[in-house]
């Protein structure tokens, strides 16, 4: 299992400046190419050998995937190559959907959000180590999961979910896109199709291969976030080891709507505890309708417990992710 | 190291040249050299004596490279009411990984036995071999993972007596020529209780003691403290250096530039002996072709000892040499001539004198000892060699070590830390931290806070988050990448450390200066640790590093998945 480190692969390189232009390379070489847009994901897999495409299409070049536009409704779409310090510092973005802001400002270092984007952010592979480190994995097509063995290093892997992959999802964005009902704007040379954030992870029982419901031949192109969420009551934390350049152990977001100190509606989303950003609609609903108190708090964050399955070495994340839940409601300021 | 690799590369010493201009860190654990290090030169014979570089991967480096030993124990230590320890044992496992023994175990017990000075002491140890890649000396071999042990049993023992955390330190502190090791070994010289003191009042520790506790939601502020001591020089190494006709003096060092300086300050003893003020002194180093007399390997804090002495040395020889040429050019006795500022002159009569470039000049002209060409007998054939390189342009000091000394020298750091503890996520907050040292002489401020810092950050590294990870079953470490490793970022630690030195020379090196490099690692790990456990109302957690799983695990009760002997995870 160990990677070969001779000379990187030689890889053919496209650099279109119009989406349409991506689109068609993306049909003719279908599963051969690889996209590419900040690179942040895309080199480690290249420099480790693990992964070797022979097409690579960088996508960095269309303008047509990048900045902040207002939409009719009043909400907001980001183009997927935004990067992620253009979409902490926009105006509107931290004013209406600071959840994101904050959540973009937590993803590992100042030169890494210069240059990595917003849709690399969502799209980004896990990092388990072993899938990582070429194991062939059921993730990677293989038989077996390394990581959910009795002796294996799991520290940082689910506690949800666990099916016979036991990877998280790494992305400390998807948690706040998905408490912020945001959509995923999808293209490919059939067409256009939108998907709710929610459904665009995906667990591993639905497909062990892919994180995101991305196909072959498909980009992400935008992100649009409704109203709905703007302005309300927001919440958003990131448990790591180190407080720069590291993934969440656990991470939270919430959104809520309350109104006369009633909640009326809520999202709770918890991220680095299992293979998608998980939305406990269990705990949501506990919340709606009541006020918030101690025992709304105890009882919502236990109902986000429930089912949780740890592994050898992260127990601790059952306890984390109560805490953080229980952050996330009495924290949430507008 | 040139000595070393010509033997091992079955070469006449003079028949090797070894340029190191520029060299890293982690020099410890190459200190005798890695068999990778031939590798190059091998295959540049074998082919002709073309060029070959040796490239290796992060990833690689894990399969050959050099770790620190993991040290496992059990500690019992008996205390009088007073807060002096009276008996302390010691067991201690080690991970010696795959290829030999390592020794980090017995060193830890001597550090032990220094640091806290106990009336009686036992101690055991064990090697264990594991399939692992090798070990080697890290920064401060055994000290760092004693100070990271036992310095927050002595907080907790402060907790449970009642004592004041710097008065258990303070009590139990080396003093003067202390003793330590099964041997009863003592040292030159120890000033840990007025560092102690120094760092209680710039630390402000007695106001920093009344905000522990709660602070914020569920942040807990706790403060400690640790002592690091270390071994700080050595001693019976050659200096060499030469005033030109020009005036300027050129000190040839044999060590190298570690990015710690040394290779520069220590060359100052000599100017300072002199009386050349800094922008008059040049420094060769780097090399051998071009003088380097033989020298201390640098790693082991030996450098600043041993090449103050060494440079102080062949400083005054030179001195001497000065002075019986203006005698016999200018009259009287040498002793009637002083050297400073530039000149030799008679101290009666000032304006009596030569410049030390007239000296020099004068030197070429006599030749002999003076110029360099008749040498000492003590001195190593590598310096006779390396003068030989200068001999003939102008008045040449030489010069072995021979100042001896009684004893052992150590140098002594008090790290002094604030954190604040989230009870809820675990994380730690490193708020403050102080490192005070006993350090002899101090030669080069700035250079002394890098080394105080430095080594602090990177105690506080290791015991928060940096470690490697094996997969039992398959052997593959999991932590290869910058990312897994996880050494801290520059916001994990402190954003403005603070530092500072006593200045008190040690007695038995001319100079006074003692190294500081590794006794600074110690002190910034045991400090966070002993901070740590003080924000969780005493309880130390056992393992480290001390990630939020940890202190998590601990505070809730639940199982961490680590059994006790289990390593590597």
């Amino acid at each position: 299992m160990g990677n070969i480190h001779d000379m990187m692969r030689s890889f053919e390189l496209f650099q279109p400046t119009e989406l349409d232009g991506a689109l068609a390379l993306l049909r003719e070489h279908d599963e051969d190419a690889w996209v590419l847009s900040g690179g942040m994901d895309t080199f480690d897999w290249l420099k480790d050998r693990a992964k070797r495409p022979p097409v690579v299409i960088d996508v960095g070049a269309i303008e047509e995937l990048r900045g902040v536009r207002e939409t009719a409704d009043g909400g907001l779409e980001i183009g997927a190559a935004t990067t992620l310090t253009e979409v902490i510092e926009h105006p509107e973005v931290s004013r209406r959907y600071p959840l994101l802001a904050t959540a973009a400002g937590r993803v590992a270092t100042p030169q890494i959000r210069n240059q990595g984007t917003l849709g690399g952010n969502v799209a980004q592979d896990t990092r388990c180590w072993y899938y990582r480190s070429g194991w062939p994995c059921y993730r990677a097509g293989g038989n077996v999961c390394y990581a959910n063995t009795p002796t294996s290093i799991n520290r940082e892997h689910c506690i949800f979910e666990g099916d016979r992959c036991v990877a998280v999802s790494p992305s400390d964005t998807a948690p706040a896109l998905v408490a912020l009902d945001a959509t995923m704007i999808i293209r490919s040379h059939r067409g256009k199709r939108e998907v709710p954030a929610a459904d665009f992870f995906l667990d591993p029982g639905t497909d062990i291969r892919r994180m995101t419901a991305l196909r072959p031949r498909e980009i992400l192109v935008a992100i649009r976030l409704p109203t709905a969420w703007a302005g309300k009551p927001h919440y958003f934390e990131k448990v790591a080891d180190r407080k720069s350049w590291d993934f969440a152990l656990a991470s939270v977001a919430s959104a809520l709507d309350v109104s006369d100190g009633v909640v009326r509606d809520a999202r709770l989303v918890v991220g680095g505890v299992a293979a998608r950003p998980l939305r406990l609609r269990a705990a949501e609903q506990s919340l709606i309708g009541r006020s918030i108190d101690n025992a709304s708090v105890e009882r919502t964050a236990a109902l986000a417990i429930e089912g949780a399955r740890p592994l050898r070495y992260n127990a601790y994340k059952v306890v984390l992710t109560r805490n953080l839940v229980k952050r996330a409601i009495q924290g949430a300021t507008a | 190291m040139k000595r070393r690799k010509a033997a091992d590369l079955g070469l006449e010493e003079e028949d090797l040249v070894l340029i190191s201009e520029y060299c890293g860190g982690g020099f410890g654990s190459k200190n005798e050299g890695v068999p990778t290090d031939f590798i190059p030169a091998l295959l540049s014979r074998k082919l002709g004596g073309r060029p070959v570089m040796m490239r290796v991967t992060r990833e690689e480096e894990f399969y050959f490279g050099r770790a620190r030993p993991g040290i496992q124990g059990c500690a019992k230590i008996g205390f009088r009411a007073d807060g002096r320890v009276t008996a302390m044992e010691l067991c201690m496992v080690i991970d010696s990984g795959a290829i030999r023994g390592q020794g980090d175990h017995a060193a830890a017990a001597n550090y032990a036995s220094l640091g806290y000075q106990p009336e009686a002491m036992r101690f055991k140890g064990l090697t264990v071999a594991t399939n692992t890649p090798p070990r080697g000396a890290q920064q401060a071999p055994g000290s760092l993972q004693m100070v990271s042990m036992i310095d927050p049993l002595m907080g907790r023992a402060a907790r449970e007596l009642g004592i004041d955390r710097l008065e258990i330190m303070r009590i139990n502190a080396p003093r003067g020529r202390a003793v330590y090791g099964p041997q009863r070994t003592n040292i030159t010289s120890a000033f840990v209780e007025e560092a102690i003191q120094r760092g209680r009042e710039l630390f402000r520790w007695d106001e920093k003691v009344q905000l522990r506790g709660p602070s914020e939601g569920a942040k807990v502020i706790g403060v400690g403290a640790a002592l690091g001591p270390y071994s700080a020089g050595d001693i019976g190494f050659d200096g060499l250096l030469i005033i030109r006709p020009d005036g300027r003096l050129t000190v040839h060092q044999g060590i190298g530039n570690l990015g710690s300086h040394a290779v520069l300050d220590t060359a100052m003893a000599a100017a300072d002996v002199l009386g050349v003020s800094g922008d008059a002194v040049d420094v060769v180093w780097g090399n051998p072709s071009r003088g380097a007399p033989w020298s201390s390997r640098q790693g082991g804090t030996r450098t600043t000892h041993a090449h103050t002495r060494a440079n102080h040395a062949a400083a005054m020889d030179a001195r001497r040499k000065l002075q019986e040429i203006a005698a016999d050019r200018l009259g009287g006795s040498p002793e009637d001539y002083e050297v400073a500022l530039g000149r030799v002159y008679r101290q009666a009569s000032p304006a009596i004198g030569m410049t030390l470039g007239e000296a020099a000049e004068e030197a070429m002209r006599l030749g002999g000892r003076y110029s360099g060409q008749v040498l000492p007998e003590d001195i190593d054939p590598m310096t006779a060699a390396a003068a030989g390189v200068i001999a003939g342009q102008g008045l040449v000091g030489v010069a072995k070590d021979n100042y001896g000394r009684d004893g052992s020298t150590y140098s002594f750091t008090v790290g002094f830390c604030m954190v604040e503890v989230d009870r809820e996520t675990g994380e730690v907050d490193v708020k403050e931290y102080l490192a005070v040292a006993d350090c002899g002489t101090i030669m080069h401020p700035r250079n002394l806070s890098g080394q105080l810092l430095g080594g602090g950050v990177r105690g506080m590294s290791i015991a928060l988050l940096e470690k490697w990870d094996f997969d039992p079953n398959w052997g593959i470490c999991a932590t290869r990448r910058m990312y897994t490793a996880k050494p801290a970022t520059i916001l994990d630690v402190p954003l403005e450390p603070q530092w500072a030195a006593l200045d008190i020379p040690d007695p038995d090196t001319p100079v006074g200066a003692k190294g500081i490099a590794e006794s600074t690692i110690g002190a910034g790990a045991g400090a966070v640790i002993d901070a740590i456990a003080d924000a969780l109302g005493g309880r130390i957690p056992a393992r480290r590093p001390i990630r939020p799983d940890i202190i998590l695990s601990l505070i809730e009760g639940v199982d961490s998945g680590h059994r006790p002997l289990q390593t590597h995870a």
